[in-house]
């Protein structure tokens, strides 16, 4: 934030206590001469405390929801199994629900692996031929990770880079299909479908955001495109949990 | 529950429970969400950095686990408006004119877009830090402040803030 500039951001940040004190005493003085800072303070200030009024404490719980979390914690507590999850951190995912189809169709990139006519470089290829042309689906731990991380959970790769896996599906020859997200470190974002067969995991499909600087969200219609395509792959509905286990365990090591 | 963590988690739930509500607008799913999380962080506990407040991490798995809900159910939409929703209204006690100021800011806060309202809870209500929300948003903490701010104003507009 540059200092000098009082923006909505920083008087805000000052009536919410976020700025260093100096900075806060740079608000303070250029307050004393200036109403309409004043006037932007005491709504930020206002605004604030009328959320917290109307909102009150949160209610407790259903009883039945209580019961069965202190259960769940009860059994759970301090067992050795928790330690060897600790390797799997669900942590982050992209927003892409919830965003507007326009804003950022100008920076989407769409690619559909066709049966025919498309050469699709299989994972672990860098440079030029990498799959897509996307190079954050060359790096080898992608593979790994598709073979080993259960659906919903999140592997944070050698490279800062995160990838989550969404769901699991079946192709029409029995093969294991993945729904992954993969966030780089530089903020390249690519939600795309791999297929697992004879020569390994293959990407079918895969959607980028290029990084805008601000969100690298794909807007909601790329994932309606996504839909359309696992509609018609016939990948429709998602592996539950124990058949996604079962296939995953028969992959070839 | 002799285990800090447990009772920690434990401790949150009605502040979970209430995000959760926000997100997806029905008890059930909320229910589920709030199950769904505890299960994870439990998985998860080793990656929990215990200098951190435990909320940001919890609300940060939640939101996750809500996306991954989404996605799976083709959730795209709301369910049920706040207002259908008992338990998100506020839990005190609210008589005459401070009843209807407590409609209008929730009206208002309703007809925020959801990008806005989520950084808007969790930090006006929350109490969440603007760095806090950055990660459990996964954005910047500049779009946070935006967003923040965005919200806020409109907020003010619609309940009469000048």
């Amino acid at each position: 934030m540059d200092p000098t500039q009082m923006t909505d951001e920083r008087i805000m940040a000052y009536a919410d206590g976020e700025l260093p004190e100096d900075e806060a005493r740079t608000i303070e003085r250029a307050a004393e001469n200036d109403p309409e800072i004043r006037r932007k303070i005491d709504l930020f200030a206002r605004t604030r405390a009328r959320m917290k009024e109307a909102t009150g404490d949160p209610a407790p719980v259903p009883d039945a929801l209580a019961r069965r979390i202190a259960e769940m914690v009860e059994a759970r507590a301090g067992t050795a199994k928790d330690q060897e999850a600790a390797e799997i951190v669900p942590l982050p995912q992209k927003s892409r629900i919830w965003h507007g189809p326009a804003a950022l169709a100008a920076c989407l990139t769409l690619v559909v692996g066709l049966a025919a006519g498309l050469s699709i470089g299989q994972f672990g290829q860098t440079g030029p031929d990498a799959p897509f042309g996307i190079a954050a689906l060359a790096d080898p731990e992608v593979t790994d990770a598709l073979s080993a991380v259960v659906s919903g959970q999140s592997r944070t790769l050698g490279s800062g880079a995160v990838l989550n896996v969404i769901a699991s599906f079946a192709d029409a020859g029995g093969g294991l299909c993945r729904e992954f997200d993969y966030a780089g470190r530089d903020g390249a974002s690519v939600v795309a479908v791999a297929c697992h067969d004879t020569s390994g995991w293959t990407p079918k499909i895969a959607i980028t955001t290029s990084n805008d600087g601000q969100t690298g969200y794909a807007p909601a219609s790329s994932l309606e495109a996504l839909d359309a395509w696992l509609a018609a792959s016939g990948l429709g509905t998602p592996l539950s949990a124990d058949a996604e286990a079962r296939r995953l365990e028969g992959l070839p090591q | 529950m002799s285990d800090p963590f447990g009772r920690a988690l434990i401790e949150k739930l009605p502040n979970l429970r209430r995000f959760a509500l926000s997100l997806c607008r029905s008890g059930d799913t909320a229910d589920d969400l709030v199950q769904i999380t505890v299960e994870r962080a439990l998985s998860a506990r080793a990656s929990y950095d215990p200098a951190t407040r435990i909320e940001a991490w919890l609300f940060r798995i939640l939101r996750n686990a809500w996306i991954d809900m989404a996605r799976k159910h083709k959730i795209r939409g709301t369910h049920v408006r706040l207002e259908e929703a008992p338990e998100t209204a506020a839990a005190g006690h609210h008589p005459g004119d401070a009843r209807l100021m407590v409609a209008a800011v929730m009206d208002a806060v309703e007809r925020l877009p959801i990008d806005q309202r989520e950084v808007l809870l969790l930090v006006c209500v929350e109490d969440v830090s603007y760095a806090e929300a950055a990660t459990i948003l996964d954005i910047p903490k500049g779009t946070v402040m935006s967003r923040l701010s965005r919200a806020r104003t409109a907020l003010a507009g619609r309940i009469g803030i000048k």
